[in-house]
C-alpha cells in the first residue's frame, strides 16, 4: 500500500524541487527591474511590484470608467488608476502585480496612469 | 541657489507610506489575544495542510482508535453491574463484540463509496444536504454536533480514568483534570495546532503499540505462558462489586443494551470521509486505504480486548478502568511489567484527550456549514484571530465542561447519551448515498447501491436499537434534545430568511431614493459641560436646516438654572429648548420631540447624544445608561438617526482630567463662536 515506502517522499520533494525552480525563473524575468515602491518619483518611468490593498468601484451612473486600486509592497504604496475599465481580469484584493508605466499626480496623489501590468504567481515572493 | 531636494513641490506628490499615518493604539483585548494565542494569522496563509498516510491515520484515528479503551468496558459494566449476570457475562463478551465489529465492517465498506462519490468534502451534513435535502441534512447536523460534544467529554474523562486508575489520589480531582484537558485542547486549537500531525503521530501510534503488544503478551500467556488465571475477586474492593455476584438471566434486552453500549465503538470512523481534502494526492485513493487500515486495526484491537477482558474475568470498578487491570495482570508485577503497566496507562490518556482534539476539528467546521446555510447564529462562520473558526472552538469547550461538571466527568453515565447521534447521522448519509446511487447511475452503481443500502439498513436498526436499549439510561435526553435543536435551527432559519428578504427587497432602488428635503439637528444637553461642549461643535460642524439643543425637565430647579446659563452663552441660532417631563420618562419625551420634527415625513433627524465613554466596566457601573436607553427607543421612528457624541474620560481618578484640548475651539470654559 505504499504506506511508509520512501520512495514517495523521494518522488515528493523531488517534484517539489522542479516546482520551485520553475517559479524562481518566471520570477526572475518577470521582476527584471523591479524597483522599491518608496523610490518612486513623480514623471518618470518605473516598474514596480506589489499587492493588491484596495480597490476603489465607481457606481455605474459616474460617467467616466476607471479602476482605481493602491498597490503596496513592503516600502510604501502607490495609487494606480485605468481609465476606460471597470474590471481587470484576475485583478482581486490581494492579487500580486508588476507594474511599469509613468507616474503622474491624480487627486492630489502619486499615481501610475494606464500601466501596463501582469499578474504575479502567489509562489513568487515580492522583492521588496 | 538652494539644491532641489526631495520634499520641494516641484519634485511632485510622494509614495504612500507603508503602514497607515495615523497610529491607532491596539486594544487591551487584542493585545491579550496576541500574547495567549500568538500573533494573528493573515487570511492568505490559510492553507490545508496535506497530509501523507502514516500521518492521515495518526490525526484521524484517534477517536476510533481511542474507543476500544472503553468500548469493552462499557459492555461488561452493562451486563455485570446493571445486568447482574454473574460470571455468564464473561460468555458473552465475545459475541458482542462481534456483533460490533461485523457493524463496524458494514459502515467502512459504506464509508469508502462516501470517499469516492465526495472528495472534497463528505461529512454527513453534505451528504445529507446533497441527496435528502435541507431538513433530513440539518437532523444529521444536529446529532453530530450534539456528538462531537460527547466526543470530548466521553475522551476526556476516558483519559482522566486512565490517569486515575494509575495515580489513585487524583481520583477525587477527575473533574478539574478533565476540565483542565479541555481548557488545553480549546486553547491549542484556537492557536491553530499547525503541525497538529506530528503532535498527534507519538501517542496514536504509541497506543496502537500499546495494546498490540498487550494483546500479544495476553495471547503468548494464555497459550505457551501457562494460561491466564481470572483476577481474583479479592483483589478489587468487595464493596463495588457486591452486584457482580448476583446470578440473573441474560434476557435478550440486556444483550441489545450491551451492543448498544459497544455501540460506541464505532464513534469517529466518519472523521476520514470528513477530512478527505487533508490527504495527499491522489486525495480519495490514500483515504479509502487509510480509513481501511484505521478499520482493521480497531477490529483487532477491540476483539482483543474483549478477548483478554473474557479470560481475565475483569470486573469494572470505580477508580481502575478495565484496560489498567488487563495490562496489570498481563504484565505481572515485575519492575518491566510495572513499567509497561505505566506506559499502557499514558499511552491511552494520551489517545484519548487527542481524541477529544477530533471533536475540536470537526464540530467548528460542522457548525460553520450549517451557520453557512443560515441554520445556526452566524457567529460561527466567523475566522477568529488565527484563521480557525473560534466561536465554535469555544462553543464547543463549553458544552463539553457542562457536561463534564454536570455528569461528574463518569464515562458510564455519559457512554449512554453517546452514539445515538453518530448512529442517526450514518443512517442519514448511508441513505443519501443509497439515493444517490439510483439518482446518478454512475457505472458500478448497483454494487455501490448494494453497499450503502446494507449500510443504510444496518446502522438503521443499530440506530432503532440503541434508541429503545438505552432510553432509561440516558439516551432519553439525547432523543429529546435532537428535534427541539432540530425545530430550533430550523426556526433559526425562518428568522434569517424573512430578514434576508426584507433587508434585500427593491435595495438598488431604495440606495438611489431621492434625500429628504431638510436636516434637522437635535442636541440633548442635561447641562453645559464639555461634553455637551463637543456634542454642540459636532453639531455645528452638520450645518443642518434646523438646529436645536433639547434639555428634558425632569427637575424644574436645574431646567431654569440651565436655561440662564444658556442664554448667557455667546452663541448664534442655536435655541435651547425645555420640555416638561412630569411623569420623568425622558425616553418617553425625547420621542415625542423627534416624531413631531420627523412627521411631516420629508425631514431627516439626527438626535446626537453626549456620551462619556470610561475606560474600564467599573467606571461605566456608576452611571446609568440614560443614553442607550434613548437610542433605542429612538429606534422605531423612521428616519431618526442616533448620533453618539463620544467624549474620553482619560484620567478621572487622578484630578487632572482634562491634559489636551481637543480639537482647538475649546478652553476650560465653554466659549464657543458661532
Amino acid at each position: 500500500m505504499g504506506l511508509f515506502t520512501r520512495n514517495t517522499k523521494r518522488l515528493q520533494k523531488e517534484h517539489e524541487g522542479q516546482v520551485k525552480e520553475t517559479f524562481d525563473q518566471l520570477g526572475a524575468t518577470l521582476l527584471k527591474g523591479v524597483i522599491p515602491i518608496a523610490d518612486v518619483k513623480w514623471r518618470e518611468k518605473v516598474k514596480v511590484a506589489g499587492r493588491v490593498k484596495a480597490l476603489r468601484v465607481q457606481p455605474w451612473a459616474d460617467q467616466v470608467a476607471s479602476l482605481e486600486l493602491t498597490l503596496a509592497d513592503g516600502t510604501g504604496g502607490v495609487t494606480v488608476v485605468f481609465f476606460g475599465r471597470r474590471t481587470l481580469g484576475g485583478v482581486k484584493l490581494g492579487t500580486h502585480l508588476v507594474l511599469e508605466g509613468m507616474t503622474s499626480e491624480h487627486h492630489h496623489l502619486l499615481t501610475i496612469l494606464n500601466p501596463e501590468y501582469q499578474l504575479l504567481p502567489r509562489q513568487v515572493p515580492l522583492p521588496y | 541657489m538652494t539644491a532641489p531636494t526631495e520634499s520641494q513641490p516641484s519634485a511632485g506628490p510622494a509614495p504612500l507610506p507603508p503602514a497607515s499615518p495615523v497610529s491607532i493604539p491596539e486594544s487591551r483585548s487584542f493585545r491579550f489575544k496576541n500574547r495567549v494565542l500568538g500573533n494573528p494569522l493573515h487570511t492568505d496563509q490559510l492553507e490545508h495542510e496535506r497530509l501523507g498516510k502514516p500521518t492521515a491515520l495518526a490525526v484521524f484515528a484517534s477517536d476510533a482508535l481511542s474507543s476500544t479503551a472503553y468500548a469493552t468496558e462499557e459492555i461488561l459494566h452493562t451486563l455485570l453491574v446493571v445486568g447482574g449476570v454473574g460470571m455468564l457475562a464473561f460468555t458473552k463478551v465475545m459475541p458482542i463484540t462481534i456483533a460490533v465489529v461485523i457493524v463496524l465492517v458494514i459502515v467502512m465498506f459504506s464509508y469508502r463509496q462516501t470517499i469516492k462519490a465526495y472528495p472534497s468534502a463528505g461529512g454527513a451534513y453534505i451528504v445529507t444536504k446533497d441527496n435528502l435535502g435541507v431538513l433530513p441534512a440539518q437532523v444529521a447536523g444536529v446529532s453530530l454536533l450534539l456528538d462531537y460534544i460527547l466526543v470530548v467529554a466521553v475522551s476526556v474523562s476516558a483519559g482522566t480514568a486512565a490517569l486515575y486508575s494509575v495515580f489513585s489520589e487524583l481520583y477525587p480531582y477527575r473533574v478539574p483534570i478533565a476540565l483542565f484537558f479541555i481548557a488545553v485542547i480549546a486553547l491549542g486549537n484556537l492557536r491553530g495546532v499547525k503541525e497538529s500531525g506530528k503532535v498527534f503521530a507519538v501517542p496514536t501510534y504509541a497506543f496502537v503499540a500499546a495494546m498490540f503488544i498487550m494483546i500479544g503478551f495476553g495471547i503468548y500467556k494464555a497459550t505457551i505462558g501457562g494460561g491466564l488465571e481470572p483476577i481474583p475477586l479479592d483483589q478489587l474492593d468487595p464493596t463495588q462489586i457486591h452486584e457482580a455476584e448476583g446470578v440473573g438471566l441474560i434476557g435478550w434486552f440486556l444483550l441489545l443494551r450491551a451492543f448498544a453500549s459497544g455501540g460506541a465503538a464505532l464513534t469517529g470512523i466518519e472523521a476520514v470521509s470528513n477530512g478527505v481534502p487533508a490527504f495527499r494526492d491522489p486525495t480519495w485513493k490514500n483515504a479509502r486505504s487509510t480509513l481501511m487500515i484505521m478499520g482493521t486495526m480497531l477490529a483487532f484491537m477491540f476483539l482483543g480486548v474483549s478477548w483478554l477482558a473474557s479470560q481475565l474475568q475483569t470486573i469494572p470498578v470505580t477508580g481502575k478502568t478495565v484496560i489498567a487491570q488487563i495490562a496489570d495482570a498481563v504484565y505481572g508485577s515485575s519492575g518491566f511489567g510495572q513499567a509497561m503497566f505505566v506506559f499502557t496507562q499514558f499511552a491511552t490518556m494520551l489517545i484519548l484527550v487527542l481524541a477529544a482534539n477530533t471533536g475540536f476539528a470537526d464540530f467548528p467546521r460542522l457548525a460553520h456549514f450549517q451557520a453557512e446555510d443560515s441554520f445556526l447564529p452566524r457567529q460561527l462562520t466567523k475566522r477568529g484571530h488565527r484563521l480557525v473558526f473560534s466561536n465554535g472552538i469555544l462553543a464547543l469547550a463549553g458544552a463539553a465542561a457542562v457536561l463534564v461538571v454536570v455528569l461528574g466527568a463518569d464515562v458510564t453515565k455519559l457512554i449512554p447519551l453517546y452514539a445515538v447521534g453518530v448512529f442517526t447521522s450514518f443512517t442519514l448519509s448511508q441513505t443519501g448515498m443509497a439515493r444517490r446511487h439510483l439518482r446518478l447511475r454512475e457505472p458500478g452503481w448497483k454494487t455501490g447501491l448494494l453497499i450503502n443500502g446494507a449500510g443504510a439498513l444496518t446502522t438503521g436498526i443499530v440506530t432503532i436499537v440503541i434508541c429503545a436499549a438505552k432510553f432509561f439510561d440516558g439516551a432519553w435526553v439525547i432523543i429529546g434534545i435532537i428535534p427541539i435543536f432540530c425545530w430550533v435551527v430550523v426556526r433559526l432559519n425562518h428568522q434569517y430568511e424573512a430578514e434576508k428578504a426584507e433587508l434585500e427587497e427593491d435595495a438598488t432602488l431604495a440606495a438611489t431614493a431621492p434625500i429628504l428635503k431638510r436636516h434637522a439637528v437635535v442636541v440633548l444637553l442635561d447641562k453645559i459641560d464639555r461634553t455637551s461642549a463637543r456634542a454642540i461643535q459636532y453639531a455645528r460642524a452638520l450645518n443642518p436646516d434646523r438646529l436645536e439643543a433639547v434639555h428634558i425637565a425632569v427637575d424644574e430647579q436645574h431646567a431654569h438654572e440651565l436655561s440662564t446659563e444658556w442664554s448667557n452663552l455667546p452663541l448664534k441660532q442655536i435655541s435651547l429648548d425645555v420640555r416638561e417631563c412630569p411623569d420623568r420618562r425622558i425616553n418617553r419625551t425625547v420621542l415625542e420631540v423627534v416624531s413631531e420634527l420627523a412627521a411631516d415625513g420629508d425631514t431627516e433627524v439626527t438626535v446626537l447624544i453626549p456620551r462619556r465613554e470610561y475606560r474600564s466596566a467599573w467606571h461605566r457601573l456608576l452611571h446609568d445608561r440614560t443614553a442607550d436607553g434613548i437610542a433605542k427607543a429612538l429606534a422605531d421612528v423612521p428616519h431618526a438617526n442616533v448620533t453618539f457624541v463620544p467624549y474620553h474620560l482619560t484620567r478621572s481618578t487622578k484630578g487632572q482630567r482634562i491634559h489636551k484640548v481637543e480639537h482647538g475651539s475649546m478652553s476650560g470654559t465653554v466659549g464657543i463662536q458661532h
